[in-house]
């Protein structure tokens, strides 16, 4: 006979999932030390003086993570980051982020660097403005919002003949 | 029946009304609970009866005309009854509701409250834009005056509810729902959002305090003050840290380079009685706790976790405990 018959067993199963059930509200946010020491390590451009280094890739704690890229969206919205990206990262007087075109990397970090450091013509510096959680939570959001656009390939595939009114959503 | 929250502690007409809705309520279903419990002891005691008689199936077969005209008399009665209380209570809602729409009044003051993720926004309207006042978490009411409350959210839906003072109205995003209120015993109630809306769903109340008319008018122009530069060192070298570091991104205080609109405005924070949305007293001890660790206190609430260096957390703790 298997515990899980028995009716310990089966609170037992049923504290198991409650307790799997709370996990997705407490948000595990990395201590701000250990981000910071992250960023101290990046840079925007493989060129420097002297000899060429490989560029170290940090990785968004955030990726893929459902809470955080919902808090990155309520940001999108409270930093004002539509006035220039547009809703949903369309575009408008800053570059849309909807599409797979990077002026300044398309990877986690260099989103995250795009917005804490600035870019010329126009996007500003937040650093001290929002803290390093909040722009991770910001890049997270922005790689979601091109999450559906189609890759290079997908759109010369789509040059052929299509029919009138149908929209294929440039999906392969 | 007495409490800051209690619906049967009225302070205002339309609690008032809801509470005598309620009690008489509570009366009809009072009679109507003795009536059914004193029919159901009849009928048992008659079922005893019967199982004492020598042949139970030949006393069930029986044909007795008199005692059919009295149980078809009994269900007639029973009927009437529930019809008559039925139109009684429409009526009595009916007259509640009247109570209520009788607030509405020609130049009213207004006041907005907007419901968002976990906490109350409140703004004092007025004609003249620079005399409008935006506070948090509080709302102020003067006694015996018609106020027209102008209930929006800026997220999901949540209600409004002040039990003391009047029944709930949920606040809609993208809508606007308007509830007439008067208060009229002042005193301090508590209102609470009575519509889930997240994980803090519990802790998002709010403090309303029902001043004497004069009180209130000289609250909200003390209120339309902006904020005066502290005069110690340590709150100066707080406020440097306010505009300086993500704070200022989020909160506005009125008279400082501070106007973020994302987080409850802060402007004579230190005369508000609650923090994070009447979570925890407005004390020293209680703010630094707070800004060591907002998730710690209310987890999954959008304020994030600043990082500050003990001196600047200290001065910052003293500069908003000095906005009066």
């Amino acid at each position: 006979m298997t515990t899980s018959g028995t009716p310990r067993g089966m609170l037992f199963s049923a504290a198991l999932l409650f307790v799997a059930a709370c996990q997705r509200e407490a948000p595990a946010l990395p201590e701000t030390n250990e981000l910071a020491e992250r960023q101290s390590k990046w840079r925007t451009s493989t060129l420097e003086a002297g000899t060429t280094t490989r560029l170290e890739i940090t990785p968004n704690p955030y990726e893929g993570d459902v809470r955080e890229i919902a808090e990155g969206q309520r940001l999108y919205s409270w930093m004002n980051c539509a006035g220039c990206h547009g809703t949903l990262g369309g575009g408008g007087i800053g570059p849309p982020l909807a599409d797979r075109d990077w002026i300044y990397g398309g990877e986690s970090m260099q989103i995250y660097q795009s917005i804490m450091q600035g870019r010329p013509n126009g996007m500003p510096v937040y650093e001290g403005k929002i803290t390093v959680q909040s722009a991770w939570q910001l890049a997270a959001y922005v790689r979601t919002l091109s999450a559906d656009a189609p890759s290079a390939e997908a759109e010369a595939t789509q040059q052929g003949p299509t029919d009138q009114g149908t929209h294929t959503g440039g999906r392969p | 029946m007495t409490g800051w929250q209690s619906a049967l502690d009225p302070a205002g007409v339309g609690g008032s009304a809801v509470a005598a809705l309620w009690w008489a309520m509570l009366a009809m279903a009072t009679l109507v609970l003795v009536a059914v419990l004193a029919a159901l002891g009849w009928s048992l005691a008659r079922h005893l009866r019967i199982t004492a008689v020598a042949d139970p199936i030949a006393f069930a077969a029986r044909t007795d005309p008199a005692a059919d005209q009295q149980a078809t008399r009994w269900v007639g009665v029973a009927v009437i009854a529930t019809t008559a209380i039925l139109l009684v209570t429409f009526a009595l809602s009916l007259g509640t509701s009247r109570a209520a729409a009788r607030l509405a009044v020609d130049g009213a003051a207004e006041i907005e409250v907007t419901g968002v993720q976990w906490w109350w926004e409140v703004r004092y309207l007025d004609s003249l834009p620079a005399r409008i006042v935006r506070t948090a978490n509080e709302l102020h009411l003067p006694a015996g005056r018609s106020i027209r409350l102008r209930l929006r959210s800026r997220d999901v839906i949540h209600s409004f509810w002040a039990p003391n003072l009047h029944g709930k109205m949920d606040l809609i995003p993208g809508h606007d729902n308007y509830l007439w209120i008067k208060a009229e015993r002042p005193g301090t109630y508590r209102a609470q959002c009575a519509e889930f809306c997240g994980v803090q769903h519990t802790k998002m109340a709010m403090a309303v305090i029902v001043h004497a008319p004069e009180e209130y008018d000289a609250w909200l122009a003390a209120q339309r003050e902006p904020v005066r530069s502290p005069a110690d060192s340590v709150a100066l070298a707080g406020l440097r840290t306010f505009e300086a570091q993500p704070c200022a991104t989020c909160h506005s205080i009125r008279g400082t380079m501070a106007y973020g609109q994302a987080g409850p405005d802060l402007t004579h924070f230190a005369r508000r009685r609650t923090i994070a949305a009447g979570e925890r007293p407005n004390t020293p001890a209680e703010l630094t706790a707070w800004l060591l660790n907002p998730q710690g206190i209310k987890p999954g609430n959008h304020m994030p976790k600043v990082p500050l260096a003990a001196d600047e957390l200290n001065a910052l703790v003293a500069y908003l405990s000095g906005l009066r």
